[in-house]
């Protein structure tokens, strides 16, 4: 099986500070990778970066993405953008603001795919992103293709944007955060509807996701994000069933179940992700592991547990 | 877009009837007796007071306004004092002067601000972009009766490129129409460049760091596409609105380079209605301009809810 994405020790930084440091990982065929870890540990960072689509003063400082075999960042922006267009599909966290607020939805979903198959292919354009929309679940396709975004909900801006990523029939499919912001029905829809496409097609998924559940449904691969590095990085069983980071550990005890003892507190990992960890040459989750030593503070190691579970902790 | 077309209209009635009414009240309360304006300081009270009673004069504010009115919406504004024509006629034949050089300096200034406002928007923070910015202000500041002065020595005296002043209707010699209005055209729109550009410039920048131009680039449109249909698409409301207060206004506004060119138009109408205390006049060219305010307004809220179909669909609510 080929590699669809290869992320080879990519860092990226901005004026101040290191956003991601050496994140590596590969995806195949048919494979679904998601990430974990809390909020601005670097996951949306490295969606935007394998798309090459980072802030203006943000820039890639090492590595390189691989894509269907494709180096993302040696190829012009034109081409760059043919190439994206044709085989990557992407559905951005703020769906609400990826939509032109005075295009139709027709317009929005079918110029792409009018651009890479002529200007004969409007009426296939259309046809096909109708069949994509009732596909997504949406039972009046014709209505929503003649609407405009502030006349659709947010649960179906979101079918919008994942119908829209599929009009090329990409190999990839990039997802940040699908469930965030949606009602827990609507949630449930969305990762249904995700587990259909995943059956239905051939294609892999990268998605980001704070929902463990979610995830656990979906995922075959996870890789947990710290403070811009994959902490570790596994099949999904190894990731919930034996975590060995004491990080990932301390993530997955936060969920709260049905079960939990009502009178206790929910847990926390206390700290936050400081400057200093950043920069720190050793462990970045030091200042907030309840089992570091003196070591971790300058050292860190990558372990292999598995040949699939590789961990970045000195103490295993 | 019906609905929203006559409610605009409406409003807009409203506005011409309140500055007729204003101005009618300043008129009439102003220093100046139009009586001894006419028949001089050492006229006889009493025939002061035959004229004052023969143009009516004498009778209340209120039954003058609205006699006035019914005339004015039977397009009778009476005669002129000066020139001793109907007003309508006035008006009538110095519309094509103002119009041609609104239209035409508006067309010049939306051209290259909109040009100049896209290469800046592009390089935003480069040097272009502040050559542009800067240039495009001095330009604008430059006082447009000194530009029309140096204009017409270089390029009508030592060029003889334009002739030298005069207008020639288009009915007489299309192409020295063209050459009769083209300096001073420049030099309107010079004037509005600044404004015009910075609003382009910065409307254009506010868009194109929009989220939705990340999706044009991971759907794979070309930057052409992205730029025309999505970018643009947002950023050109608020240039339009611009545009139309900008074209409103040298409706009126003209006056300066109309007297420096010699154009008769209808600047000029209004300035000797007021330094020649001309009341026909002057009411009826203030109603003038007045309508065409209105109007241009009416045309640009039409725009903008053509280009902005959310206006459209809300009927004109607030969005």
């Amino acid at each position: 099986m080929n590699d669809i994405l290869v992320l080879d020790k990519l860092s990226v930084c901005d004026d101040k500070r290191v956003l991601l440091k050496d994140v590596s990982l590969s995806l195949k065929e048919n494979e679904t990778i998601a990430f974990i870890g809390e909020s601005g540990s670097g996951k949306t960072i490295t969606l935007k970066s394998i798309l090459a689509i980072l802030p203006e003063d943000v820039k890639r400082a090492s590595g390189s993405v691989y894509l269907c075999g494709e180096d993302i960042y040696s190829l012009k922006n034109s081409k760059k953008r043919s190439f994206l267009g044709q085989h990557i599909g992407f559905v951005a966290q703020n769906t609400v603001n990826y939509l032109h607020p005075l295009l139709r939805i027709s317009t929005q979903m079918t110029d792409g795919y009018i651009t890479y198959n002529g200007k004969k292919s409007k009426k296939e354009a259309y046809e096909k992103a109708y069949q994509l929309l009732l596909s997504v679940g949406i039972t009046d396709p014709e209505r929503v293709l003649s609407s405009y975004p502030s006349q659709l909900s947010g649960g179906m801006k979101q079918r919008v944007n994942i119908a829209t990523a599929l009009m090329m029939d990409p190999c990839l499919l990039l997802s940040d955060e699908p469930t965030t912001a949606l009602d827990k029905v609507v949630q449930k829809q969305v990762i249904d509807l995700y587990l259909s496409l995943l059956s239905k097609r051939n294609i892999s998924l990268v998605l980001v996701s704070h929902d463990l559940f979610f995830v656990s449904k979906i995922a075959d691969k996870i890789a947990v994000f710290y403070s811009g590095q994959i902490v570790e990085l596994g099949q999904k069983n190894e990731i919930l069933n034996t975590p060995m980071h004491p990080y990932t550990k301390a993530l997955l005890a936060l969920s709260p179940s049905m079960d939990m003892d009502k009178g206790k507190p929910l847990q926390e990992i206390k700290g936050y992700i400081s400057e200093e960890d950043r920069l720190r040459p050793g462990c970045p989750f030091f200042s907030r592991c309840p089992h570091a030593t003196k070591k971790c503070e300058s050292v860190v190691d990558q372990v292999f547990v598995s040949p699939t579970h590789s961990v970045k902790c000195t103490l295993i | 877009m019906l609905k929203y077309a006559l409610k605009r209209l409406l409003s807009s009635l409203a506005v011409i009837f309140f500055v007729t009414l204003i101005t009618f009240f300043v008129i009439s309360v102003i220093p100046g007796d139009q009586a001894i304006l006419a028949l001089g300081l050492d006229a006889t009270q009493e025939s002061l007071d035959t004229l004052r009673s023969s143009l009516g004069l004498d009778r209340p504010f209120v039954v003058r306004y609205f006699e006035w009115l019914v005339d004015a919406i039977k397009l009778n504004f009476g005669y002129s004092a000066v020139y001793g024509e109907s007003v309508v006629k006035l008006i009538a034949s110095r519309l094509p002067v103002t119009f041609s050089l609104t239209v035409f300096s508006i067309l010049i200034a939306s051209i290259f601000s909109s040009l100049l406002g896209l290469i800046a928007a592009l390089n935003k923070g480069k040097v272009s972009d502040g050559i542009i910015r800067t240039s495009v202000l001095v330009i604008s500041s430059l006082p447009s009766f000194w530009v029309s002065l140096i204009a017409l020595i270089v390029f009508c005296g030592k060029l003889n490129l334009f002739p030298v002043n005069g207008y020639i209707a288009p009915n007489e010699s299309f192409f020295g129409f063209l050459r009769s209005i083209t300096l001073a055209s420049f030099i309107l729109a010079f004037g509005e460049l600044a404004l015009m550009t910075r609003m382009f410039r910065s409307s254009l920048v506010r868009s194109l760091a929009d989220d939705y131009m990340i999706s044009c680039d991971v759907k794979g449109l070309k930057r052409s596409r992205a730029l025309l249909h999505y970018a643009a698409r947002s950023a050109i409301i608020a240039p339009i609105t611009l545009i139309g207060n900008q074209a409103a206004k040298l409706f009126g506004g003209t006056v300066i380079v109309e007297t420096v060119f010699s154009l008769p138009g209808i600047g000029r109408l209004l300035l000797v209605s007021v330094e020649q205390h001309d009341i026909a006049l002057l009411e009826g060219v203030v109603l003038f301009i007045t309508l065409m305010v209105v109007l241009m307004n009416f045309l640009t809220d039409m725009s903008v809810a053509l280009a902005d179909p959310l206006i459209r669909l809300s009927g004109g609510e607030a969005k």
